[in-house]
């Protein structure tokens, strides 16, 4: 008997015994309504951010967006949860899987439009892939920097093409828009800091956040003070912004919150990088720490003052990346950089009650790989 | 009853028993068999119009297992099980009618990483080919194969080399090789 008849031979002896009440009809129908039930609600909670996502342009421009009848207050802005790419399945914030056949060493960052597709900035090869919501590899696009800026809302992307242009790609819509590229000196690209709407992006040098972009071209952002713009929030009402580091501030530099609108910045703390917005805009998630590995998960409500800390136990275990699962939970992907094992973690904003969602098990070096790859 | 639900009846009646042993064999516990398999046929029943090929019923029921067992969030709330390259220690591997051979074939099943033990379910329980099972799987043929390939190894390293076919089959060798 050779391997492969063994397991043929031991797979069919294991499952010739397992028997089970035979499932009824009535059962399976009320398991489909309940799932049913909840794809309604998480679509409509895209629709709502969709629908959200046209008031940004309007605040950015100082209109009031009003109208002189009174109107019924919006729903809060809800923005989806993270999808976390692992072994080539991508898992969304619902549950449901979806198989890309991309290597997590080969990836650097990952976005999920509403529409279902699957964007995967790529370090091997330098390009930005965008897949079906089914998996299926549609279209790879050369770029000079293999990394994606996604919209709150998660109805657009843009990226820098090789040819320096910027593309812009709008979830229903089949093919990438172009801009023109971000003015910089020589040969350098900028960055994209921001997509505010697929029309609308804030962009910079990497240090400062400078211009919006428009089809148009850059027009300048005039602000209170330099700042990078790091997230917008679900509703466009405040940015995430990093400010240059200086002397004091050496390490991450100041971090804040500024209102566009009024043109002010409204919160400010200067121990904590890369501040990110809860999908209800309620919290920020920061994570501080060197070559794809943290030493803890931080959450600050929006006077940043601290709301919860989740550190994973031991001396030698790291976060690796980090994202909200939902308005008040975080998914972590935690790791033992000395091992080598990877685990992921959802754990309450507040840090308490942290619950494995895939127990430890074997990986490659966090330095180089990150092996839960949360969405943007 | 309408005729979509008569229809849906019918192939749960016919199948559901073979879909609860491959339920069984990717997640290796009976409860979450059952429950892998029936939410796996609750969504069969909501995508059921679309499904107009019947005789790709079963292909697309499967890839709702996998993927279903694969999903991250579903892990949570599972057992504690994961994958591992190694053989939890201290656990009996003596089963009377091949010496232990099947447990330990077992154990290293179990301990595979969940789409490697995916590709060995479809492969050597489904019988399916390297192309039924990439497609089920959404994967290509090549990963297939090296799927398939580190799984074999693994059996070849993880079990214990007294049981081994390769060696089973040597010793029976030299045994005819003395009664010549």
């Amino acid at each position: 008997m050779n391997d492969e008849t063994l397991l043929s031979t031991e797979l069919s002896r294991r499952a010739e015994d397992v028997l089970a009440p035979p499932l009824s009809f009535e059962s399976v129908r009320g398991r489909a309504d309940a799932i049913r039930r909840r794809r309604r609600g998480g679509a409509a909670a895209v629709a709502a951010v969709v629908a959200l996502a046209v008031i940004v342009p309007t605040v950015l421009s100082g209109g009031s967006g009003g109208s002189d009848g009174i109107e019924p207050a919006p729903a809060p802005p809800t923005a989806p949860g993270s999808s976390v790419l692992h072994d080539g399945t991508l898992t969304l914030p619902d549950g449901e899987t979806v198989p890309v056949d991309v290597d997590n060493a080969d990836v650097s960052q990952v976005g999920v439009l509403t529409d279902g597709r699957i964007v995967v900035a790529m370090m091997d090869p330098t390009a930005v892939r965008v897949y079906g919501p089914d998996g299926s590899l549609e279209e790879q696009y050369p770029v000079e920097t293999n990394a994606i800026t996604m919209s709150a809302a998660d109805d657009a992307v843009a990226w820098v093409a090789e040819d320096l242009s910027v593309r812009v790609l709008a979830s229903g819509v089949a093919e990438p828009a172009t801009l023109p590229g971000i003015p910089m000196p020589g040969q350098a690209s900028g960055g994209i800091d921001a997509v505010l709407d697929p029309q609308h992006l804030l962009v910079g040098d990497h240090t400062t956040t400078t211009g919006l972009l428009t089809a148009d071209g850059v027009a300048d952002l005039t602000t209170s003070e330099p700042f990078r713009v790091i997230d917008v929030s679900p509703g466009g009402d405040l940015w995430s912004v990093a400010f240059v580091p200086t002397v004091d501030h050496e390490q991450y530099g100041c971090s804040g919150l500024y209102d566009p609108e009024a043109d002010e910045v409204v919160a400010q703390r200067c121990d904590t990088p890369g501040l990110r917005f809860s999908p209800d805009g309620k919290h920020l998630l920061s994570l501080a720490g060197d070559n794809n590995m943290y030493g803890e998960a931080t959450t600050f409500d929006l006077d940043l003052q601290p709301a919860g800390t989740f550190a994973p136990e031991g001396e030698t275990v790291v976060v690796s990346r980090a994202g909200w699962a939902d308005p008040t939970h975080l998914v972590v992907g935690v790791t033992d950089w000395q091992t080598g094992r990877w685990s992921l973690v959802r754990v309450g904003l507040d840090g308490s009650d942290p619950e494995v969602v895939v127990p430890e098990g074997p990986g490659r070096n966090p330095e180089t790989i990150a092996e839960f790859v949360v969405s943007e | 009853m309408t005729d979509r639900d008569a229809d849906f009846t019918a192939y749960l009646q016919a199948r559901q028993a073979r879909l609860l042993r491959t339920a069984y064999l990717l997640t290796g516990d009976q409860h979450q068999a059952e429950d892998l398999l029936q939410t796996s046929l609750a969504k069969l029943y909501l995508a059921w119009d679309k499904v107009h090929d019947r005789g790709s019923v079963d292909s697309y029921v499967r890839r709702i297992m996998v993927n279903e067992n694969n999903s991250l969030w579903r892990r949570g709330w599972k057992k504690r099980e994961f994958a591992t390259d190694e053989v939890p220690e201290g656990r009996p591997v003596h089963d009377r009618y091949d010496e232990g051979l099947g447990a330990a074939v077992w154990d290293v099943v179990q301990t595979l990483p969940r789409k490697a033990r995916a590709v060995v379910v479809l492969r050597y329980y489904e019988q399916l080919s390297e192309a039924e099972t990439a497609d089920t799987l959404g994967i290509s043929v090549g990963t297939v194969k090296s799927q398939t390939s580190r799984a074999l190894a693994a059996l070849r390293q993880r079990t214990p080399v007294e049981l081994s076919p390769s060696h089973r089959e040597g010793h029976r060798e030299s045994d005819r090789e003395e009664e010549r």
